[in-house]
């Protein structure tokens, strides 16, 4: 159904593709893609190279693509699943958007965490509360 | 003064003889000393009185008779003798050592007023005065002189000289009062005491008290300290309450009754500043309060541990029998307190129109002070103990129970503006059904003026509801929670337990310390909610507090019936769009514990609804599911389809739960129940209520509801008529495909999940090589997966049956354009995650645990297809199916379907036509497609499909094909580009750009040299005319 969407995206993905961001099939499967975000200059990620795994469901665009973090990474909106909490790729998610869209909401989210909506609590007290540890350690897991 | 003639009755006593030896008698005193000496001085003669009356009467000599003119004297110079005083007087010594060295004046009192009635009853009786009406007025005077001094001794302890070492005052009467009770007296004390008050003389003796000192409010002094050490008595504050051996409380219970009965007592009691004190916090109240620490005694295990320590500890070793005669025991006793009490408050209400306020006051304190009992996180300390607001909110019930008849004929009763004049019950921060606190306010202003006084009836009916509010129902709450505490103690445990690798480590008795921690944990929780069972679910109060509930259920339709009529003549469904001021200001805790009550009760005592209950139920949850926009919260809205849903759940012998039967008979669910379901589900999409999308299904779960309502062929008919409504129904079954799409997705890749762990694990020696951390983490996801998989799986099969049986019935809103594309595509896809490549990863070990059926499942997809399989755009659309379609899957799920009869050969050869239809489809509409380099403003934005009909979008100017917006407007009503809120209705067709469109299809088309048209001519028209 949404074959030839995913298609014109994947295409326009490699004519224009976003700063630090790449995506694409993983194999044969149009519907399975892998992506890849180089962690920001001005975030404690930077340096790292992250993959994610993209499953676009069977009504998609009409709902949004699974997204989520293959590479551990310490984030407050990102658990140890790889999980993201984004609302985008939620609630707020709109048939307009696309994966390129998306892959560069992750990117400022690794920038600016929201620590008022965090997936992970712990991860987003210490964000709040002592912003050095939190960069240190980030940057600790990002080099991992 | 008549003097009656001595005819025929035998010789009658002069009365001032008899007057001389009576108060001789009474009042055990004599002014003649050998009157004393020959009674060997115990009668006690007052040589001082003597002397003085000798002195002033200087004409009479001799011995002074007795009369009631000096009985006042008599009486002082009595009680003013003190044994342990000492006397020069030889004369006086041996009167002194006479005395009864340890008796209280109140004692001598009591000796006196006992002796008066002995003295009336014997006029009454022998008549042996020759003037009676003299004698009856004698006693009268002597009474009234006894008494005015037992109310001076019981206020003044001290004024006349006491034995030493004695309580005196007012514990002399709380004495008596105590061991009125049968069961709390020892039996040693019912001896014929003279000086103390008998069980059958009490009443008579605080009628007395009362009679004299009820004027001017003396008596608030004279009993007012009785009461408060009765009522405060060391017995009600012992640890093991209500579960004392002695059940000295009863004795408080008994005292209590004794003294209400007294009606001036009875007033009295409401007016001491203890009653309810100002001072009191939701905390105290039931300790400083009159009645708080009797009405503190319950069974309910957080400040009653001993009741949980006694009599359920160890549960897990405790049979049934036991079990059950602890229920029966202690509900026996909770009941009879509440009786007592119920008994106690009547009498207060009764006495006087204040004492009546007093009672009301009261409870409206327990209820006010205790708001923050329904918060979401209550510090215990800080509000009332679950024993004080079960047992006023049992009071309160009793209270309700003569306006609440099966007719429901005093209904009207019920003051609708009665939280417009009264503030009784505070509300201030209270959410309401659906109207914001200023609308609240301006609704008390403007009805204020109209609205009289509230009656009893209205006090009672909605102080019961804000009671249980903050009572029964947040008592329920926490026993709710305790199951919830123990499924987390239970993970705990696995996880604690994990492969068992600790056994024999290190660590094994640092482990088996924290298991044994977990397990006596456990046995407390098991403890307390055994001991929350006794009152929760007695089946007595929950028959009671059904009946309460149908009445506000039943009084809240009313409230809304435009004809106000209802139940008498059936409230018409749905309920017109206006909702009424009266009800939206209501506070929404009125709906909410219909709900949670009633929910309560499907879960946990279903059976109890047998009696009653059932059926106003399922009509106060057709009036709101119908009618949804009369509640504002959608969770309460969603709880409401919960407690049907539990109805329909099988419980003890009862396959088909407590509701199915009357779901499938009452005419208000035959004629409603379809259409209520179905607006419900598409509601809980729009209001967006729910992002988390698990919350959404467990609100969706009507799926069980159908199921049992399905081969009903009278909602088949309604199905029928709602499928009618095309737009309604679209929506619905969009849903519901959106639904299974979601559903099957996430258990099918949790089966995949929870198979990869397994296999991993399965491997003893790659597994053991692991690291511990590494193995403590696949295990936690593996239980993690497992938690909510077996809910996953069954409401994804539930939903994929609903499908199954809808697409039977009802075909063509399934062939709609915004739908059917969806539909195939699912379908496809879920088969080919089924038969394809990768099932093998759905192979679980222990498939049943997570209740994973994959063979029901195909089955039912198949069926599916062969319900839709007669329908032309169905097949073109399982063709368009660019994703999942192959024709392999179908062959392999015939195979599957045959091997495992799961399909009838007709059933799989009918597959296997679809099929080859599907196929000539495809190549069709391969050759149709084939349109070679399209411009790109002939392309849909979202799809990049070419648009056939192309509109634009009111806000955004988008230009998107019809079947695009129609698909995207299903579940999301907004603007896709801009997220404007939008209908269907505000697209504007674009023709200039449809012009072109076909006019660049027909072109190419034209270039291929007809080739379509010869294969198939009409189609080829639809496409282009279309």
């Amino acid at each position: 159904m949404a074959l030839k969407r995913i298609n014109k995206e994947l295409i326009d993905l490699g004519r224009d593709p976003p700063s630090s961001c790449s995506a694409g099939p993983t194999g044969d499967n149009m519907f399975q893609w892998q992506a890849t975000i180089m962690g920001p200059g001005d975030s404690p990620y930077a340096g790292g190279v992250f993959f994610l795994s993209i499953t676009f469901p069977v009504d998609y665009p009409f709902k949004p693509p699974k997204v989520s973090f293959t590479t551990k990474i310490y984030h407050p909106n990102i658990n140890a699943n790889g999980s993201i909490c984004l609302d985008i790729l939620r609630d707020q998610w709109s048939p307009a958007l696309t994966i390129s869209k998306v892959l560069l909401s992750i990117c400022s989210m690794l920038t600016d965490p929201n620590p008022d909506d965090p997936l992970v609590p712990d991860i987003a007290h210490l964000y709040k509360t002592d912003r050095t540890r939190y960069e240190a350690t980030a940057r600790e897991w990002t080099r991992k | 003064m008549r003097k009656k003639p001595a005819a025929n009755t035998p010789r009658k006593v002069e009365f001032s003889v008899w007057e001389d030896e009576t108060i001789t008698q009474i009042l055990n005193v004599t002014l003649n000393r050998s009157v004393a000496e020959s009674s060997g001085y115990n009668i006690v003669w007052l040589k001082g009185l003597q002397t003085e009356l000798a002195a002033e009467n200087t004409s009479s000599t001799g011995s002074i008779r007795l009369s009631g003119e000096i009985i006042d004297r008599l009486l002082i110079s009595r009680l003013e003798l003190d044994p342990q005083a000492m006397s020069d007087d030889l004369d006086y010594v041996s009167v002194l050592a006479s005395l009864p060295a340890d008796q209280s004046v109140f004692e001598y009192l009591v000796g006196c007023w006992k002796r008066i009635n002995g003295a009336r009853r014997n006029i009454l009786g022998k008549n042996p005065v020759d003037d009676t009406q003299k004698a009856l007025s004698l006693l009268d005077k002597l009474r009234d002189l006894v008494i005015s001094y037992t109310g001076l001794t019981l206020q003044m302890p001290d004024m006349f000289p006491q034995p030493q070492g004695k309580e005196v005052g007012p514990s002399e009467l709380v004495r008596p009062l105590l061991s009125l009770s049968a069961l709390s007296a020892p039996l040693s004390s019912a001896s014929s005491d003279t000086a103390s008050i008998l069980a059958s003389d009490i009443e008579t003796f605080l009628q007395d008290l009362a009679r004299r000192f009820a004027p001017d409010n003396e008596i608030d002094d004279v009993i007012g300290p009785v009461v408060l050490r009765l009522l405060f008595h060391e017995s009600l504050l012992r640890p093991e309450g209500l579960a004392g051996g002695d059940s000295s409380w009863r004795g408080v219970v008994s005292g209590l009754e004794a003294l209400v009965s007294v009606k001036p007592i009875a007033i009295m009691i409401t007016r001491l500043p203890e009653w309810c004190p100002p001072t009191a916090t939701g905390a105290t109240l039931e300790k400083v309060s009159l009645m708080g620490p009797l009405c503190r005694l319950g069974v309910f295990s957080r400040e009653w541990p001993s009741i949980a320590q006694t009599y359920f500890s160890e549960p897990t070793k405790r049979t049934r029998q036991d079990v059950d005669a602890s229920n029966a025991s202690l509900r026996g006793t909770i009941k009879s307190l509440q009786n007592s009490l119920f008994q106690i408050f009547n009498a207060f209400v009764r006495a006087s129109s204040e004492s009546r306020e007093a009672v009301l006051r009261y409870f409206s304190a327990a209820a006010n002070l205790n708001v923050r009992r329904a918060g979401m996180q209550v510090e215990i300390e800080t509000v009332a103990s679950d024993s004080f607001m079960m047992n006023l909110q049992c009071v309160l019930l009793r209270f309700a129970e003569p306006f609440m008849d099966a007719g429901y004929t005093k209904i009207d009763r019920v003051d609708p503006l009665y939280y417009a004049v009264s503030d009784r019950v505070d509300l201030k921060e209270e959410t309401r059904i659906k109207a914001t606190s200023e609308e609240a306010a301006h609704w008390v202003e403007e009805n204020k003026p109209k609205a009289s006084a509230p009656n009893f009836i209205s006090e009672i009916f909605y102080l019961s509801i804000a009671l249980s509010h903050y009572g029964y129902l947040r008592t329920i709450q926490t026993y709710e929670d305790f199951a919830k505490h123990l499924d987390d103690l239970q993970r705990h445990m696995e996880y604690l337990e994990g492969d068992g690798s600790w056994r024999g480590s290190p660590f094994q008795a640092r482990t088996e310390h924290a298991l044994n921690a977990v397990k006596a944990e456990q046995a407390k929780i098991q403890a307390h909610q055994l001991a929350f069972r006794i009152q929760l679910l007695d089946p007595e109060l929950v028959f009671r507090y059904i009946g309460f509930t149908n009445f506000v259920s039943t009084w809240l339709i009313r409230n809304v019936d435009p004809r106000k009529q209802h139940p008498g003549t059936a409230v018409q469904l749905p309920l017109p769009k206006d909702v009424p001021m009266s009800f939206r200001v209501l506070p929404e805790y009125i709906v909410e514990d219909v709900v949670d009550y009633l929910l309560f009760v499907v879960r946990h005592s279903p059976e109890s609804l047998d009696l009653s209950g059932k059926t106003e139920l399922i009509i106060f949850a057709l009036t709101f599911l119908t009618s949804t926009w009369y509640i504002k919260n959608p969770f309460l809205k969603a709880k409401i389809n919960e407690m049907v849903f539990y109805g329909v759940l099988p419980y003890g012998h009862e396959r088909h739960g407590i509701l199915s039967g009357l779901l499938n008979s009452h005419p208000m669910a035959l004629k409603h129940l379809m259409s209520a379901l179905m607006h419900f589900y598409v509601e809980v999409e729009q209001t967006g209520a729910s992002s988390q999308f698990y919350d959404k299904f467990s609100e969706r779960n009507i799926a069980y509801i159908l199921k049992a309502i399905w081969d009903n062929p009278t909602h088949r008919e309604a199905l029928d008529i709602e499928a009618k409504n095309v737009d309604k129904f679209v929506r619905f079954i969009n849903l519901m495909i959106n639904d299974v799409t979601y559903l099957m997705d996430e258990s099918l890749s949790e089966m995949a999940q929870i198979r990869t762990i397994q296999v991993e694990m399965r491997d003893q020696q790659t597994w053991n090589a692991q690291s511990a951390q590494y193995r403590r983490d696949r295990e936690g996801a593996l239980r993690g997966l497992e938690r909510h998989a077996s809910g996953y799986t069954t409401l994804g099969k539930s939903t994929v049956e609903l499908l199954r049986v809808f697409t039977a019935s009802t075909k063509t809103p399934f062939m709609m354009p915004e739908i059917v594309d969806k539909l195939a595509a699912m379908l496809d896809y879920n088969l080919e995650a089924l038969v394809g490549p990768k099932c093998s990863n759905l192979k679980v070990d222990d498939m049943e645990k997570y209740r994973f059926r994959p063979k029901d499942l195909l089955s039912d997809i198949i069926q599916i297809y062969l319900n839709l399989s007669d329908q032309d755009e169905f097949a073109r659309a399982v063709a368009a199916d660019g994703r999942s379609y192959s024709k392999k899957w179908f062959e392999r799920a015939a195979d599957v379907a045959t091997k495992n009869a799961l399909k009838s050969s007709t059933e799989v050869e009918q597959l296997l036509t679809f099929i080859n239809k599907v196929e000539e489809r495809k190549a069709s509409l391969e050759a149709e497609e084939d349109l070679g380099e399209v411009p790109d403003e002939f392309l849909d934005p979202l799809m990049f499909t070419v648009m056939r009909d192309p509109v634009i979008l009111p806000s955004s100017k988008a230009v998107i094909d019809r079947s695009t917006i129609k698909s995207h407007l299903l579940s999301d009503s907004k603007d896709p580009f801009n997220r404007v809120p939008m209908s269907i209705e505000d697209v504007v067709p674009d023709h200039e750009l449809k012009a072109q469109i076909d006019a660049f299809i027909a072109e190419r088309r034209a270039q291929k040299g007809g080739a379509i048209s010869a294969t198939n001519p009409q189609e080829a028209m639809d496409v282009v005319t279309e």
